[in-house]
């Protein structure tokens, strides 16, 4: 994926507020395509015609979490290499090594500022890019 | 500011006057369902209200509510070791979360009382 720019985000998120928010950060202010699914499972069935550049993916979600989620994606063979971030209310460092190492680039902490989102997203993106 | 940017802070004020309309139902639904726990303890249950208020923790912050964002982490905090470190709901614990969902009602009531204070100044 070197130097690859960074232009779509496939959203995973449950809670229609933050939905909200996260819409007018990434698309307004970050200018990234957006599409955002309410569940893993509605993840699972819009990912693949997407084709998303990054998978953004909340943790915690009712049903189908965050991990399992990634996990399911991933076994798809046009997402495989597809890299992803995880974001959550709950950092504490050894769950973002447990998370890095299912397959996560980076965690982004909730809350989060809706003007600064973008530019974190883009720099966790450029360091991992280069 | 420019255009722009003020806009955007418009879109982001609709959102939180939007978020803030539909918090004491959050809250109200977090009440009843730790009023259901108290009284059968079932671990769906457990999981639904840790779902929810996991979700206020991060949910809170991000509209510029740090207190009750930081009150619902520590409620999420003692859920979280219910449900991943395997601790049993014991007493001591249980009056904290009481003593933390009752305070989450009173800021939910301060931020509700503060944002119609505002409108009806306007």
């Amino acid at each position: 994926m070197a130097n690859k720019e960074l232009k779509k985000i496939l959203y995973v998120e449950d809670e229609t507020d933050i939905q909200a928010v996260a819409s007018i950060a990434l698309e307004a202010v970050g200018g990234f395509e957006l599409e955002i699914c309410s569940s893993g499972e509605e993840a699972l069935q819009k990912a693949e015609a997407f084709s998303p550049d990054l998978l953004l993916l909340d943790v915690m979600m009712p049903g189908m979490d965050g991990p399992t989620t990634l996990q399911k994606l991933k076994e798809k063979s046009s997402l495989s290499e597809t890299p992803a971030i995880f974001m959550t209310a709950k950092v504490q460092n050894n769950e973002i090594e447990h998370f890095k190492q299912i397959g996560a680039l980076d965690v982004i902490a909730k809350p989060f500022d809706p003007m600064k989102l973008a530019e974190q997203i883009k720099q966790i993106w450029d360091s991992f890019n280069v | 500011m420019s255009e722009q940017a003020s806009t955007l802070e418009d879109k982001l004020q609709e959102l939180k006057n939007s978020y803030v309309d539909h918090l004491s139902e959050k809250i109200k639904d977090i009440q009843k369902l730790w009023n259901s726990l108290v009284n059968n303890w079932q671990s769906e249950t457990q999981e639904e209200l840790h779902i929810i208020i996991h979700s206020l923790a991060g949910s809170a912050g991000t509209f510029g509510f740090d207190h009750m964002g930081k009150v619902a982490r520590s409620a999420d905090n003692i859920l979280k070791g219910y449900r991943e470190e395997g601790v049993s709901p014991d007493k001591s614990k249980n009056n904290e979360l009481d003593t933390l969902i009752e305070k989450l009602s009173c800021v939910c009531n301060e931020i509700v009382n503060h944002s119609s204070n505002k409108e009806s100044s306007k």
